[in-house]
């Protein structure tokens, strides 16, 4: 897949999709954010817009939506900094508790656990 | 002619012969003369007889002598003169001919080579000696080298543009390929906004320069640089035609249309947006915008581009009206502006229609149709999110994983040895479906087909905490957590 990108790669360049913007200015959204659409897509909608109005029906992820638009992270913000601008989606972030560094991040019981997967 | 060259032989004899056949004569007959005066004279006045009519017959012979030369020299002239003019006549008359054959040989002659070349260099010469009309030795001379040097200056001219197309396509190539990597660093670097807002800028410069040797390669007469293998919809082909240009953000697209463009065809309509975007933008009075509008109409989809600059004047606006309605390639270029002869060639080679119109908003409109046999509705793998796409049915599955395990994966990069699924691995084996047993290929460990596809584990686990299997990444590692105090306990289990 990787070694012949041509055949899925569309014409218009991640910079048209952001209007240019590579999400550095703007507001940071963190990765596993809640998005929710507040309103309808609309047809004169940029179409990744709509495809996330489309997708964020329910709560969903900013890296969710970064996988199933096939766009980078960066650009998915910056099309939701747009969204939220406008009031058309609005973000409901994560308690910093639970997502940051937690216990559960703790290198050495994730080697532990690929220890005992390959052990099964 | 004939009077001039029958005095010409009549009067051969030279002056200085006619003289003296003429002072024989008069001597003779004055001799004769004298003699028989002298005879006949009295004796008396005989000496007197003698001598004075002696000095007279010298003196008429002198006289003869001299007045024969005279006429004789006279004739001699007056023949030369004939002569002189004669020839001075035909000459004119064969200058004459000559001028005549020179001025059809530039009139006629010459562009009639020129076509024929054009048409077909190889068999030009033959089909020339059988048009060309009967001439002069000098000007035939003249037609060969001229028709020697057109042939050569065409070869070398087809050699120059073969050249500038295949160098040109090389470029090409290597800027896709350039874009390629461009847009796999940025998935890679999705998560950076700074360093990702820095390969957009130079992704960016790439396509700018992409669409100089587009420009090159279709005015030397080449093939498209890409070839895209599935229908492009409306709103990417604005979009590719305006990224490729400068001030892509004075670009303002308006287009609801969901109709797509054949794939061989994709390239070349971008192309010539493209030309027409930039030569809008350049042509409108600095920060303004200029606008794309896209209709649906039964003839095919019109795509109306409009700046606000001040118009063009009726003789430019004649030069454009001729660079879009003939096509040019570089050798018959009438300038170095290659924009519009470029859209000019594109229209041609489609089958576009362009034409300009004086714009709504004060500038010029520039008209684009894409006929109807251009035209297609989008193939279906156009992500449908209301189903909710899996990985498999979605666009681009290796990268849409991809992008997201390295988005996600990469900054905190303290994780040493997490067992790191190749993409290729869930891309090609969406084998375990939720609920099922984890699956390996013959010949492999169990574990080494979990390190492949984790996935495989946890289905029935994230199948019971009521969620739905997704395709996204924060499922899957949630599901990991969950799975760590267990395999902990399985763990702690193994070492008792």
């Amino acid at each position: 897949m990787r070694a012949d990108p041509l055949h899925k790669e569309k014409p218009d360049r991640l910079y048209m999709v952001t209007g240019g913007r590579g999400g550095a200015d703007e507001p940071s959204l963190d990765s596993v954010a809640l998005i929710v659409a507040e309103s309808e897509p609309s047809p004169e909608m940029q179409s990744e817009h709509a495809a996330v109005l489309r997708l964020c029906a329910r709560p969903t992820a900013v890296v969710e939506l970064s996988a199933e638009l096939g766009l980078p992270v960066s650009a998915v913000r910056v099309l939701l900094a747009d969204l939220l601008d406008t009031g058309a989606v609005t973000a409901r972030h994560p308690a910093p508790s639970t997502v940051r560094e937690g216990p559960q991040h703790d290198p050495d019981t994730l080697k532990q656990v690929l220890l005992a997967l390959q052990r099964l | 002619m004939a009077a001039p060259l029958s005095d010409r032989k009549r009067s051969r004899p030279r002056p200085g012969r006619q003289a003296f056949a003429a002072l024989l004569a008069v001597a003779a007959l004055s001799a004769a003369v004298w003699l028989w005066a002298v005879n006949e004279s009295p004796d008396t006045i005989r000496a007197a007889v003698a001598q004075v009519g002696g000095a007279a017959a010298l003196l008429l012979c002198a006289a003869v002598t001299a007045a024969v030369h005279q006429a004789a020299a006279a004739r001699s002239a007056l023949a030369r003169l004939a002569d002189a003019e004669a020839r001075s006549r035909q000459d004119r008359e064969a200058r004459t001919e000559i001028e005549d054959q020179v001025t059809a040989l530039a009139d006629t002659a010459v562009p009639l080579m020129l076509r024929r070349i054009r048409e077909d260099r190889t068999t030009a010469a033959e089909v020339l000696a059988g048009e060309l009309p009967e001439v002069l030795p000098p000007v035939a001379h003249l037609r060969r080298t001229v028709l020697d040097q057109l042939l050569e200056a065409d070869s070398r001219t087809a050699t120059a543009m073969i050249s500038t197309a295949d160098c040109g396509a090389r470029i090409q190539a290597r800027l896709t390929t350039l874009l390629a990597q461009l847009r796999e660093l940025e998935e890679r670097y999705g998560d950076r906004s700074d360093i990702f807002s820095d390969l957009l800028k130079v992704d960016h410069n790439v396509s700018r320069t992409g669409r100089l040797a587009d420009t090159l390669v279709t005015l030397a007469g080449g093939r498209s640089g890409r070839r895209w293998t599935r229908p492009i919809v409306m709103e990417s082909i604005l979009r590719g035609a305006a990224g490729r240009i400068t001030a892509y953000r004075r670009v303002r697209l308006h287009s609801t249309s969901t109709l797509a463009v054949v794939g061989h065809a994709a390239e070349g309509v971008m192309q010539a947006l493209a030309e027409v975007m930039d030569n809008a933008v350049n042509f409108s009075a600095h920060g303004t915008d200029a606008h794309v509008y896209v209709q649906e109409e039964d003839t095919g989809i019109v795509v109306t581009v409009e700046d606000s600059g001040l118009g063009i004047r009726r003789r430019e606006r004649r030069l454009a009206e001729s660079l879009l309605s003939e096509p040019r390639d570089l050798s018959t270029l009438p300038s170095s502006r290659m924009g519009l002869a470029v859209v000019g060639s594109l229209a041609h080679k489609y089958g576009l229609k362009v034409s300009l119109r004086p714009s709504a908003r004060g500038g010029t409109g520039v008209v684009l149709l894409i006929p109807t046999h251009l035209l297609t509705e989008p193939r279906a793998p156009e992500p449908r999110p209301s189903t909710r796409s899996t990985a498999e049915s979605s666009d681009g599955p290796g990268e849409t994983v991809a992008s997201g395990e390295d988005a996600s994966s990469r900054p905190d990069g303290s994780r040493p040895s997490l067992p790191r699924r190749s993409t290729a691995g869930t891309a090609e084996a969406p084998s375990a479906q939720p609920g099922g047993l984890p699956r390996r290929r013959r010949g492999r460990t169990l574990a080494e087909a979990v390190r492949e596809n984790p996935e495989q584990l946890f289905p029935l686990r994230s199948a019971s905490a009521g969620k739905q299997v997704r395709g996204g990444l924060s499922t899957r590692f949630s599901a990991f957590r969950e799975a760590v105090p267990g395999s902990e306990e399985q763990h702690s289990q193994n070492d008792a």
